[in-house]
């Protein structure tokens, strides 16, 4: 993943934990502003969205492929394995396993492509969101 | 056998004040954060962050296995929960025990039984704690009227298979009673198929009392007094304060024996808070529940004290025995703690979180202020809105009151609106000042009288 689609999973993250945020509680809209980030989220019955009628911001550039994914963890755990550098993986194919409390569960690759780095020791605690590996995608 | 290095599995200022706790213990701290407070007070001030998950509670703070599988391979032995998120959910300690790890709190099994309402009610019934007056099934208006009679009005009739009010209906007198049958009844059975009632004594003005306890888990049990936090909104606990100054000291020795009759009945360990009812017109108290870790609140208790609870928490999990008899325990003075939110009091208390620009605490003689606030810090959306608790001492209530009011008034937050305005307006009504509030007060005469004057 290149920086920007880094602050895009942080987005979706955010999105995520308001929204869960949202349906616990009594409100019907929920409007948070924080930082450069900016949410607004209803239930049927919610208010007119804030964000709509505001002067639309100046189109960006759209961000460059990258053709190298960075491979994160989706929680604080063990790295029980990892493929090996060099491998080539198919979309879906395990490219390694996490271990919670001696659970093992295994990381699949989300697009097919070779492993090119290794970033974290096998037998570390990996926390969220710290890399492990690169994916270099097949063209 | 005492802990060694100490698993905080909690946020914002109780993470603070465990990890203060561990350190004055000489003890090492590995805090658990999610992605939303890697930059936090606790953070900084313990020795080792781990990042759980995202900001999300329920893939973070919530997750049990991720918290002790975080705990275990960073080297910890012992595992405080802080309160709220996975405090008292006994599969927490159960994880704990499997992986070697002392959790500070009780029991799982006991946090398991006190968790259950009606298993808790009838273990504080078998330790002769007062539980409020009520019947078993009533199947007649007949039958009403006369458990009403027996038990006092006003009672409510409530449906058996009930909850969320429906099938609940307010009777003052033996007519209303007989009436009140028939109409509760109907709306039971249209509401869930059964029309089984019983019937329970109401308190229309009631204050809400409670026990600090603290048990060395072989049934040895100490009280650290009691506190009265009945300014509440909507069962939230806004003011609390020790000791409670409107009961009477004969009643308050019966409660504390009470709490402590409970709390050794199941060999409690560590710290725990017996919750009652008191029905101040007629000198009586019930028992509510039991809350199986420290509470938001436990800073009066320390106060009127001078006893630290967390550490003590830490030291019994260790392995320690208690470091105080209730002869040791001395209690004086009076302690006054206001809950700070960013919440907007005009909307609704309408969490507000967002970032703290100006931060200019109160300070000065019996003035303790626990918060993980500074200017520039972050209130993040997804979690509760508490940005610290201001709590003073004084020789007695009116000392206390008068210094609360003069640290409220230097209490400067700017960035987001907080509910220091409104505990300004708590501290300096009438009603506070001579101690004439009950749980209803705030939502019943305090804030109609502001959205009056507001208006």
């Amino acid at each position: 993943m290149t920086g920007k689609t880094d602050a895009a999973a942080v987005a979706i993250n955010n999105a995520r934990a308001l929204l869960g945020t949202l349906l616990a509680s009594s409100f019907q809209d929920m409007h948070v502003v924080s930082g450069d980030m900016e949410i607004f989220l209803a239930r049927p019955a919610g208010g007119a969205n804030p964000m709509r009628g505001q002067a639309a911001p100046a189109p960006t550039e759209a961000a460059p492929l990258g053709k190298d994914t960075l491979i994160k963890a989706p929680h604080v755990a063990t790295l029980f394995t990892t493929a090996a550098l060099g491998d080539r993986v198919s979309a879906g194919q395990e490219i390694a396993t996490l271990s919670v409390l001696d659970e093992q569960f295994p990381l699949l690759a989300a697009i097919a492509g070779t492993i090119v780095g290794i970033k974290s020791a096998v037998g570390s605690l990996i926390e969220f969101d710290q890399p492990l590996l690169l994916l270099r995608q097949i063209e | 056998m005492s802990i060694k290095r100490l698993f905080v599995a909690n946020r914002g200022e109780i993470a603070l004040r465990i990890v203060r706790a561990a350190q004055s213990l000489g003890i090492e701290t590995v805090l658990a954060v999610s992605a939303a407070d890697i930059d936090s007070a606790a953070g900084r001030l313990a020795d080792r962050t781990v990042v759980l998950g995202p900001p999300s509670a329920a893939k973070s703070y919530l997750d049990p296995r991720l918290v002790v599988h975080a705990a275990r391979e960073t080297g910890c032995d012992g595992l405080h929960p802080g309160y709220g998120f996975l405090s008292e959910r006994a599969i927490l300690p159960r994880l704990c025990a499997d992986h070697g790890i002392a959790f500070v709190g009780p029991e799982p099994d006991v946090i398991d039984a006190l968790g259950d309402k009606l298993r808790a009610r009838a273990m504080a019934h078998a330790a002769g704690v007062p539980l409020v007056p009520g019947s078993d099934c009533v199947a007649t208006a007949a039958d009403a009227r006369r458990e009403g009679d027996r038990i006092g009005y006003p009672v409510l009739l409530k449906a058996s298979a009930g909850g969320g009010g429906r099938g609940m209906v307010l009777a003052n007198n033996g007519d209303e009673a007989e009436a009140g049958f028939h109409r509760a009844s109907a709306e039971a059975v249209a509401a869930f198929g059964d029309g089984t009632l019983f019937m329970e004594r109401f308190v229309p003005q009631a204050r809400h009392v409670e026990v600090q306890l603290m048990g060395d888990g072989k049934g040895q049990v100490v009280h650290f007094g009691e506190r009265d936090c009945s300014v509440q909104r909507r069962y939230q606990k806004l003011v609390e304060e020790a000791p409670c100054a409107a009961m009477p000291d004969h009643l308050r020795a019966q409660l504390h024996a009470s709490a402590v009759a409970l709390a050794a009945s199941v060999n409690y360990r560590n710290a725990g808070t017996a919750e009652f009812l008191f029905d101040v017109a007629r000198q009586e108290f019930y028992f509510i529940e039991v809350n199986a870790r420290i509470q938001v609140e436990h800073p009066v208790s320390e106060m009127i004290s001078g006893f630290d609870l967390v550490q003590e928490q830490i030291r019994i999990a260790g392995g320690a025995g208690l470091s105080v008899s209730q002869t040791q325990v001395k209690l004086s003075g009076h302690a006054i703690e206001c809950r700070i939110n960013a919440e907007d009091v005009a909307r609704d208390f309408q969490p507000s979180p967002g970032r703290i620009t100006k931060w200019q605490p109160p300070e000065g003689q019996g003035v303790r202020l626990d918060s993980h606030m500074s200017a520039g810090a972050m209130i993040p959306p997804f979690y509760d809105s508490m940005v610290g608790k201001l709590i003073v001492y004084g020789k007695d209530r009116a000392e206390a009151i008068s210094r609360l009011a003069v640290a409220l008034d230097s209490f400067v937050v700017e960035g987001v609106p907080t509910t220091i305005g409104l505990h300004r307006q708590i501290v300096a009504h009438p009603d506070f000042i001579e101690n004439r509030i009950h749980t209803r007060w705030l939502e019943q005469v305090l804030l109609p009288q502001i959205g009056k004057k507001a208006a």
